[in-house]
């Protein structure tokens, strides 16, 4: 080996979220460059960072200063996140101040560090008990002011939230467990559909089986020891082969029914329209080590619609003093 | 695919066994075993049936385990027709002894030892007519369960509404999970004592190619609690 190895490169489609890079053999030095920002003039937007092994989460960052092609150099704090997807620890707790009585709550937060729209998050004690303790998923992320839930709930909490906490569960979906498909919180079921959201985005795949756990105080207690194949799906809701439109309307419980069971859905197998399958099935280990880009305009995963290029490398000695 | 391995590099007397390499072979089975039992454990976490205890007092969501939350469990599985694991114990003519139910398997963290010895109807082992049936890590019976602790017991950090830990409880039947081989092998200890051209090397490891699954989810609960 060399003493600089390059083990991996590759290039995504930026979203604007955070982006995981699964590379197989770890890393000690990456380089990204954004290359639409690159080819554009975008006054404060990073177009290539690089980032050492001894830096920590922060990289080195190149940008445009001006609406040209002018560059200037700087650091960007919370770029880069070394991870092992087996043992990603659980955030710290960050103060609430508030949180909306709606079915999509908002909630006011001072220090949102670490999160991205499609992360994953904890609340606890805040007035909303019917909520606290789970994961959700968050979007309308404004920074160091508000998260929203991404997928709204069949009924708004029934009290504001008052102060509390969150934690970060995970940056998104890929860390969020080991197994997958894994069980889930239901928010919402539309009986004339028979369309199912979920808290935190569910990563089931059509032909998936599933088998619903409803309890009395989510209404639709007809669905409850149910198994329904999984028929169409999108990033947060599912939809499945059982016709429930006789059925009770599916509520979540309110803060006045805790103590109580949370409505979920775990995945039993495949269906019978296994073929069509396009993810890995029950269940497969997704533990994988590799790297977080955080998303945004200084940052390296950059914003919706940019296309990023990476590469990564091994080193045969650090001798950083 | 999960492997370790490690390397010797002095030469070995041909006249003793290496104490390095016993040392290390040592080690590394614990090693394979234990990450075979986080496996399990880590899938059934996320992927078994889930009931919160709500019989508890202690106003948290989960509450601590009650009595009624492992009856709830127990009639969860009797009315999906999960076979229990463990036959019954006998009663004897011995002084505090109590017949044991055959039972469900419950695997559980030992931060719950305490809990559990406070439930109404807790039968310790030493209770037991019959000291010959027990484990070492059971820890006693309730209901239609026995259960064995490990200090590698699921949590859930600050899972619960009041930011406490929520405890994974498996409770499961008869063949309600299973570990799969992979390329014919689940997990295999290998030893070589001359690698390298002068044979001066040995090496030891492990590696593992298996998946846990669950073969019926209607045999499994995971009771959720705190303490």
């Amino acid at each position: 080996m060399s003493s600089e190895t390059i083990v991996q490169t590759g290039s995504f489609a930026a979203d604007g979220k955070n982006k995981t890079l699964k590379i197989r053999s770890g890393v000690d030095k990456i380089v990204i460059e954004n290359v639409t920002q690159w080819a554009a003039s975008n006054n404060g937007y990073g177009f290539k960072y690089t980032w050492y092994k001894g830096l920590g989460t922060t990289a080195l960052m190149e940008y445009h200063p001006a609406a040209d092609h002018t560059s200037a150099v700087n650091t960007t704090l919370t770029a880069i996140e070394v991870i092992d997807s087996a043992n990603y620890a659980l955030g710290g707790a960050v103060a609430v101040t508030s949180g909306t009585d709606v079915t999509g709550a908002v909630y006011e937060t001072g220090d949102t560090s670490g999160l991205a729209n499609g992360s994953i998050v904890r609340l606890s004690s805040t007035d909303q008990i019917n909520l606290n303790g789970l994961d959700f998923s968050i979007d309308d992320l404004s920074a160091n002011t508000s998260f929203a839930l991404a997928n709204d709930l069949a009924t708004a909490p029934g009290i504001i939230a008052g102060t509390g906490f969150y934690r970060n569960v995970a940056p998104n979906l890929e860390t969020y467990r080991l197994f997958a498909p894994s069980n889930r919180n239901i928010a919402n079921i539309d009986k004339t559909t028979s369309e199912v959201t979920t808290l935190v985005d569910h990563g089931y795949s059509v032909g998936n089986k599933v088998k619903f756990s409803i309890p009395a105080k989510a209404g639709m207690t007809e669905l409850n020891g149910i198994e329904g194949n999984i028929t169409a799906i999108s990033t947060s809701k599912f939809t499945v082969d059982t016709v429930m439109t006789s059925m009770t309307t599916f509520k979540f419980p309110v803060y006045g029914d805790v103590p109580c069971q949370i409505p979920s859905v775990v995945p039993v197998g495949d269906g019978s329209s296994s073929v069509s399958q396009t993810a890995p099935s029950k269940f497969f280990n997704q533990g994988f080590i590799g790297v977080i880009l955080t998303g945004g305009t200084t940052s390296p995963a950059g914003n919706s619609g940019d296309t990023v290029r990476w590469t990564s490398y091994v080193v045969e000695n650090i001798d950083d003093e | 695919m999960y492997k370790i391995m490690v390397i010797k590099v002095t030469v070995c007397p041909l006249t003793s066994q290496s104490p390095v390499m016993n040392q290390a072979t040592i080690r590394l089975g614990q090693s394979m075993k234990e990450t075979e039992d986080q496996l399990v454990r880590d899938m059934l976490a996320t992927t078994a049936t889930v009931i919160f205890a709500t019989g508890g007092i202690n106003g948290d969501s989960p509450t601590e385990m009650a009595l009624s939350d492992i009856q709830s469990v127990t009639m969860t599985l009797l009315s999906n027709n999960a076979k229990t694991i463990l036959e019954s114990v006998e009663g004897a003519n011995k002084f505090g002894t109590a017949p044991v139910n055959n039972a469900y398997i419950a695997m559980a963290h030992t931060d719950l030892s305490t809990t559990l010895s406070n439930l109404n109807g807790f039968i310790n082992t030493i209770q037991y007519p019959n000291q010959s049936k027990i484990k070492s890590t059971e820890w006693g019976s309730v209901d239609r369960e026995r259960f064995f602790l490990s200090s590698r017991g699921s949590i859930s950090a600050n899972a619960s509404g009041n930011d406490a830990k929520v405890y994974n409880t498996f409770i499961c039947g008869m063949e309600a999970y299973c570990n799969v081989k992979l390329d014919n092998y689940k997990s295999k200890f290998v030893y070589n004592d001359s690698l390298d051209p002068l044979k001066l090397n040995q090496y030891v490891g492990w590696k593992m190619s298996e998946v846990p699954v669950i073969t019926n989810d209607a045999w499994i609960v995971n009771l959720k609690s705190t303490l």
